[in-house]
């Protein structure tokens, strides 16, 4: 672990903080093989603090009832609470809330923008290699996909940017935190050297809407896609945040119930979609899930998403320090400075007749750490920096300093 | 049962067994911690008696270097590829890593078949190397699988890996029909399978009118061959099936005989039954099985609680390990009557075996007095499910049994499927002899 002096006052504000929250989260007191579980898997999904376990069952205990169509008192109520979540989760990314389309998911809505831009077989959307799946395969499906250069640990090598850019360049998609390095992506001025060219930018900000504040208007992308379940909300729902005049010419994407403001048919053979963002949320939407990442944004910003970063900074220094001087670990883009990243660490074990899944899994059964083993949905950044496989540590701020080192003084045992 | 030359005499097989703890005892880390002694002088039965039962939770909160005699650099060893780590499958609870020299698992393993007389036929007219197929598990099962290798990937050596799916409920016609002409492709004479597995395979072949193009042998293995399974595997093979029963943390431990029963392989392991002090409705002789390794340098086990149940035979093999009349399948997959009763995986099976309609099932207890039966039929059937409650009361006694058909049953994560899942404690130190020390 590190001893440096910034360290050892960063370990206190750490401790601090996670002091302070951990208690609201149940299954940490949770034991694994009579030890205490270290849960540092939350780029993977966070764990859910009690407010919002207490939303979800709020709405299955007292107010379960389909919303925008009750005319009954419970129906109201439950309506009231998704239009408010709404609301809350456009407030975390400073946007309007008719500029959010619930989706599914980060990768729903990253579909959801290759369906609506319309892209044919020659355009192209420029993204970095090192790409979680979600932001690849859409643009390999749907167009043509022009990957940036990464370097041997996986960043991405921005400067190639404007040789990328062609005629045929119709967007710019973007992670906004890498899922795999933890590095995060310089926003602003990719999207100035995109704009400057009329091209759109996408930011995949799975990572990132947990760890810092995000600002639709300053960073002013044109699309941003995010899920709840890693900002420890439920899974199953998501945003898609789209400026006005972007979601505005998306065709429809799925057509039903709840997305019609009138249905003549059967008079004169049309419909009549409903305004954004309700038109592309056709069917009965993921109501407690929705409620339960509106209780998770809350959550969010009663601690302070600029707090939760100023944690993040420290813990991403502590980590990334205490893990690189493990003998045998390499720890991919260490030399990203903490203000330029999350604290996630991706790391190989030098640990012979071991994958690295193996390695994950001793550190779960060994010493009751769980963290993430395999590609992490990044094949290709581990085929280009010649990686079988890689470790993630991804703590939040719930985790403490002795979590980490219990990590090191596992990752030390396996290693040595 | 076929002779072999790793027959060891009762004599040389406890002195060998004796020798192998002291071994242990002096070299390996793990047990200098635990304190373990071993008293000279001593039977091999007092010895022991008088030692602790080493649970698999030593094993999985242990790092494999702590199993290696002291001046022996593991990391050194793994890394030129003498030794191998080979790792359990199942959840946080179950999984364990294994340290093993590297080839000693097959070799053991091809030695241990050799007990079975079709083997030892099959093998011996073999002019060339055995060809055999594996069909179980994916070996290379990750968490983020990297695509699908081809035939000549997946065959090592005469072996061939067959399955490349986590779940066989989900495999397409198109992995059928590639698994059943590789068979053929590979020239296959023997098929090591869980018998889930196979028995899926034997009825996807018989739905596109194919058989299983295996020339001599089945080796079933890795679960329970129930009574179904082994009826589907039927309808498209005809040849000879050998049970095997041996575990990844100590090997090889008993494979089938002609004569009814299975015999040990004693040239590596020493098993010591532990008889249930409960009643076992449906099954005679239940014991636990506790091992102890013979020989091993690397990792070696002193009564090693597997954490599987058979049925003794008295007929006692030449190195005085008795022989077994049944496999009764996990501790965890028996079932407990609330007066105490322990009702088997294989006392369950033989229950239901007079229902020939029955594809797959899966027993589960969820509540002291209660038992769920999912069944997936082998062709529709209305009266399926109540007969299946009635074969099975004569096991349960007043519990509630409850039964329905279902279309699949999935595998557990590891993808095993269990044939039955017990979900309430059962106290094993109470319900078999000489067990205190294994948690419930």
């Amino acid at each position: 672990m590190s001893t440096s002096p910034s360290s050892l006052a960063d370990k206190d504000a750490i401790d601090q903080l996670a002091g302070r929250v951990r208690a609201e989260f149940p299954m940490l007191s949770r034991m694994l093989d009579g030890r205490p579980l270290v849960f540092m898997d939350s780029a993977s999904t966070t764990p859910k603090p009690r407010s919002v376990i207490d939303a979800v069952t709020h709405y299955y205990e007292k107010c379960t009832a389909n919303v925008h169509r009750g005319v009954h008192a419970i129906g109201r109520e439950a309506t009231e609470l998704f239009d408010a979540a709404r609301l809350e989760i456009a407030g975390l990314i400073g946007a309007q809330p008719d500029e959010i389309v619930f989706v599914r998911g980060t990768t729903e809505a990253i579909n959801f923008v290759a369906h609506g831009l319309c892209l044919g077989a020659g355009d192209e959307v420029v993204f970095p290699a090192s790409e979680h799946h979600a932001n690849w395969l859409p643009w390999r499906v749907r167009a043509k996909p022009v990957p940036m250069p990464i370097d041997c640990d996986g960043v991405p090598r921005w400067e190639t940017l404007p040789d990328l850019i062609t005629s045929k360049t119709k967007l710019i998609a973007i992670g906004h935190v890498s899922n795999v390095t933890g590095a995060i992506a310089p926003v602003e001025s990719i999207v100035e050297i995109a704009h400057a060219r009329g091209i759109p930018v996408l930011l995949d900000a799975a990572q990132s809407i947990s760890h810092l504040p995000v600002d639709v208007r300053k960073l002013n992308v044109d699309f941003l896609a995010g899920s709840a379940h890693k900002a420890f909300g439920p899974s199953g729902i998501g945003i898609l945040f789209a400026k006005r005049d972007r979601l505005g010419k998306f065709p429809l994407y799925q057509v039903g119930g709840g997305m019609v403001s009138l249905n003549e048919d059967i008079g004169v053979g049309e419909f009549v979609p409903r305004d954004v963002p309700f038109r592309f949320e056709a069917g009965t939407p993921a109501i407690e899930a929705t409620i339960g990442f509106g209780a998770a944004v809350r959550w969010m910003r009663h601690i302070g998403m600029d707090k939760i970063r100023e944690h993040d900074v420290k813990m991403a220094r502590y980590l990334i320090e205490s893990l690189s001087q493990v003998r045998g670990v390499r720890v991919l883009a260490a030399q990203v400075p903490a203000e330029k990243r999350i604290a996630l660490a991706t790391f190989v074990v030098d640990a012979p007749a071991m994958t690295q899944e193996n390695v994950a899994r001793a550190l779960c059964d060994m010493f009751g750490v769980c963290v993430s083993g395999g590609y992490h949905c990044a094949h290709v950044l581990h085929a280009r920096a010649k990686l079988d496989g890689t470790v993630r540590a991804s703590p939040h701020l719930f985790n403490t300093t002795a979590e980490v080192d219990r990590l090191v003084e596992g990752v030390r045992e396996i290693s040595e | 049962m076929h002779s072999t030359a790793n027959a060891p005499e009762a004599a040389d097989h406890d002195s060998r067994v004796l020798a192998s703890i002291a071994e242990a005892y002096s070299t390996i880390p793990v047990y200098k911690r635990l304190g373990r002694t071993l008293a000279g002088g001593a039977s091999l039965a007092e010895a022991l008696k008088s030692q602790p039962l080493l649970s698999k939770r030593e094993l999985r909160t242990s790092l494999p270097k702590h199993w290696v005699a002291e001046g022996i650099d593991a990391k050194a060893e793994l890394s030129s590829g003498r030794f191998e780590i080979r790792e359990t499958r199942g959840t946080t609870g179950e999984r364990a890593r294994i340290l093993w020299e590297k080839g000693a698992w097959e070799a053991n393993r091809k030695q241990a078949l050799l007990l079975n007389g079709a083997v030892h036929e099959a093998r011996s007219a073999s002019a060339r190397a055995f060809r055999e197929a594996v069909l179980s598990i994916p070996r290379n099962l990750a968490s983020c699988h990297t695509g699908d290798s081809t035939f000549e990937e997946r065959t090592e050596g005469a072996t061939l890996y067959l399955n490349m799916r986590a779940d066989p409920n989900f495999w397409s016609d198109a992995d059928v029909i590639r698994m059943l002409d590789e068979l053929e492709r590979h020239e296959t004479a023997g098929l090591e399978a869980d018998p889930a597995y196979l028995a899926l395979l034997a009825s996807r072949a018989r739905e596109a009118k194919r058989s299983l193009a295996i020339r001599k042998l089945v080796v079933s293995t890795h679960s329970l061959k129930t009574a179904a399974f082994e009826r589907t595997i039927r309808d498209a093979f005809a040849g000879s099936i050998v049970d095997f029963y041996a575990c990844a943390e100590a090997g090889p431990l008993f494979t089938s005989t002609e004569n009814g029963y299975f015999a040990p392989y004693a040239a590596t392991a020493h098993t010591e039954l532990l008889p249930a002090i409960v009643e076992t409705p449906g099954a005679t002789g239940v014991a636990a099985v506790v091992v102890t390794t013979i020989g091993r340098t690397l990792q070696p086990l002193v009564r090693y609680f597997v954490g599987d149940l058979v049925g003794a035979s008295s007929v006692a093999s030449p190195s005085g390990i008795p022989m077994l009349k049944t496999l009764e399948g996990r501790m965890e997959d028996a079932l407990v009557r609330p007066d105490g009763a322990i009702v088997t995986a294989g006392a369950i099976d033989r229950a239901l075996a007079a229902a020939s309609e029955i594809g797959i099932y899966q027993v589960q207890q969820r509540g002291l007095d209660t038992i769920e039966v999912d069944i997936v039929p082998r062709s529709e059937s209305s009266t399926l499910a109540s007969a299946a409650v009635e074969l099975l009361r004569p096991l349960f006694g007043v519990m509630s049994i409850e039964a329905r058909t279902v279309t699949a049953i999935a595998p557990e994560a590891g993808g095993k499927f269990r044939s039955s899942r017990r979900h309430v404690p059962l106290n094993i130190a109470k319900s078999f002899s000489g067990c205190e020390g294994i948690p419930s």
